[in-house]
């Protein structure tokens, strides 16, 4: 299924597949990504940080042809022009905890070239107060909470106001305020860029992207927009007194009642359907299978 | 200077750079906060003479000044050596130029030397372990196990050879001065003390070629056990003397081997460089 609006692509991908050693992590994906905000989502496993990978230039795809910025990634030049205007946060990112944070983007502005010591400092600044570390940006990162260890890294990736912005689980660690503050922060630094994240929270994705892209097993199993993606759950998100035994997929909510995602039990009433009710119809099911949650 | 703002003929003093240091300190830590004096020596420094800079320069000199971080101490010694910044920088991540790397290869040497000396046997102790120091060095200097940012450093534009090689110099200019410290206090090994220099540095070449194809450590790992493994096998059987008397890879044919395996890193790694752009070890899905 396919109800995107893409315009002009920053991200082109054509039968993209990645492999590790017998495990597909990326099959044959194909997926165009314009300006504007796309979250991915699948569950663990599911090929993200690979796909995130190979979209951020640092993993070659196996087979497949990747168009970013209007360059290929095949050849080190043009991967160093797509790099000029790339932001980046991997899953898991790291510090040299002995820098401050001012010291840690400085050393990753030289990384990303900008030599001039005067305009480094200027941008280092600048986007350090973009995430709100001005008060801490001489602190040590080792005396850095994690969440503002993950704004940090955040911080390096909008050096240089990149065109192409790639972001591996960047709310992971943050509490609710800083996820807050961190939606507001990417829907300005998102002003006519390319912006990719992959997230587990649906609610981000709700609240933050105006495209979503599911992944499973390495494939893309949804690609159109929250509102589609929650559409899909339309007559079958039921609200009951008592959770019914041969549900699939049903949790007690705050109000007392039990959630059901798929068929209906039992003495229920149609519920409004969110994203993640859509996300868990198309994956839920897979997932606890595999699961030993249940 | 009243409690809230600054008075105008320190503002003065200030741009005439005639305050004592202290005195400008309390004045930047002031300016800093209040927007007020900032307008007030913006103001003071237009009026004066035309040699004054315009506000924003002064402010951005302010900001320099004032917000200049501590670097750390690696840093701050390679900037005393007149590097520039940004290299300086980009060597202050090498895990070989920490201190505690630094004083253990000085160890080491100490240590060989100290043997060579008490034993009475020659540097055989020196010229075995000696090429592994700097492989080590190169080994632990980039790559996913040791850099911890890594992945952000593969994602910008920088060359990751240009890198690699960086830190490899840093390291050999670092560890090898020591070891050859060690080869002049050695007792009864003249020349022949230095007969780890073209093993180190065909190690450190080949080190490299191969972490183009694997991850730096594991190169560092396979080289040094190839290392350990020709020391032990490549044995005159029929020499005499002691061990580096009949070591083959200590002869001279020894030594142009080991040039030409150096030759030959050197060759893989300038035809696959951009194998140091890309990942080389996979991490999770």
């Amino acid at each position: 299924m396919n109800d995107s609006t893409t315009t002009t692509a920053g991200v082109m991908l054509s039968g993209v597949a990645k492999r590790y050693g017998r495990t597909v992590a990326v099959d044959d994906v194909t997926l165009s990504i314009g300006p504007g905000i796309t979250g991915l989502l699948g569950p663990n496993g599911a090929g993200k940080t690979t796909l995130l990978r190979i979209i951020a230039t640092v993993l070659a795809p196996d087979s497949g042809e990747v168009e970013l910025l209007g360059h290929t990634t095949a050849t080190a030049q043009s991967r160093e022009l797509i790099r000029r205007r790339l932001g980046y946060v991997p899953q898991e990112p790291g510090f040299h905890r002995q820098f401050s944070a001012f010291d840690f983007v400085d050393y990753v502005a030289v990384l990303k070239l900008i030599t001039d010591r005067k305009a480094r400092h200027d941008e280092v600044r600048r986007v350090l107060d973009a995430v709100g570390l001005t008060s801490v940006m001489h602190k040590r990162i080792r005396q850095l909470s994690g969440g503002m260890r993950r704004r940090v890294a955040i911080a390096q990736a909008l050096l240089g106001a990149p065109e192409l912005l790639v972001l591996d689980e960047p709310t992971a660690g943050l509490d609710p305020e800083q996820r807050l503050r961190f939606r507001e922060l990417l829907s300005n630094a998102a002003n006519g860029a390319t912006v990719v994240l992959s997230t587990h929270q649906t609610d981000d994705v709700a609240a933050l992207c105006q495209r979503v892209v599911v992944m499973h097993s390495g494939v893309i199993r949804y690609d159109g927009t929250p509102a589609g993606l929650a559409g899909l759950a339309v007559g079958r998100v039921w609200l009951a007194d008592v959770r019914d035994p041969a549900a699939q997929l049903a949790w007690m909510t705050g109000h007392g009642m039990v959630r059901h995602v798929g068929e209906p039990p039992t003495n229920a009433r149609l519920d409004e359907p969110r994203v993640e009710d859509g996300y868990l119809l198309l994956v839920g099911a897979s997932v606890l299978q595999e699961s030993s949650w249940r | 200077m009243n409690l809230t703002h600054i008075e105008e003929r320190l503002l003065i003093g200030y741009c005439e750079i005639s305050l004592t240091a202290a005195t400008a300190a309390a004045i930047e830590a002031h300016l800093i906060t209040c927007a007020s004096c900032r307008a007030a020596l913006a103001t003071v420094a237009m009026a004066g003479d035309e040699g004054l800079a315009s506000q924003e320069s002064i402010w951005d000199g302010v900001l320099e000044r004032v917000d200049q971080p501590t670097r750390p101490l690696i840093e701050r010694l390679l900037g005393a050596m007149r590097l520039r910044a940004d290299t300086a920088k980009l060597l202050a991540t090498t895990s070989a130029l920490r201190l505690a790397w630094m004083t253990s290869v000085l160890l080491v040497a100490a240590f060989a030397a100290a043997a060579a000396r008490l034993e009475g046997d020659g540097p055989w102790l020196l010229l075995v372990i000696a090429p592994l120091l700097p492989l080590a060095g190169v080994a632990t200097a980039y790559g996913p196990a040791f850099d911890p940012t890594y992945e952000i450093g593969v994602a910008a534009p920088m060359s990751g050879l240009r890198l690699a090689l960086l830190r490899t110099v840093a390291v050999i200019a670092t560890t090898m001065p020591a070891l050859a410290l060690a080869a002049l206090v050695a007792p009864g090994g003249g020349w022949s003390a230095f007969a780890w220099v073209l093993p180190s540095l065909a190690l450190v070449s080949i080190t490299l070629a191969l972490s183009t194809a694997t991850s730096p450590e594991r190169a560092g790992v396979i080289v040094g056990v190839g290392w350990s493994v020709a020391l032990v096998v490549l044995i005159d059987p029929d020499g005499t003397g002691n061990f580096v008397d009949r070591s083959l890879v200590f002869s001279p044919s020894g030594q142009t081997t080991a040039t030409v395996f150096g030759a030959i890193g050197v060759a893989i790694v300038a035809s696959r460089k951009t194998c140091f752009d890309l990942m080389t070890v996979s991490g999770g899905r």
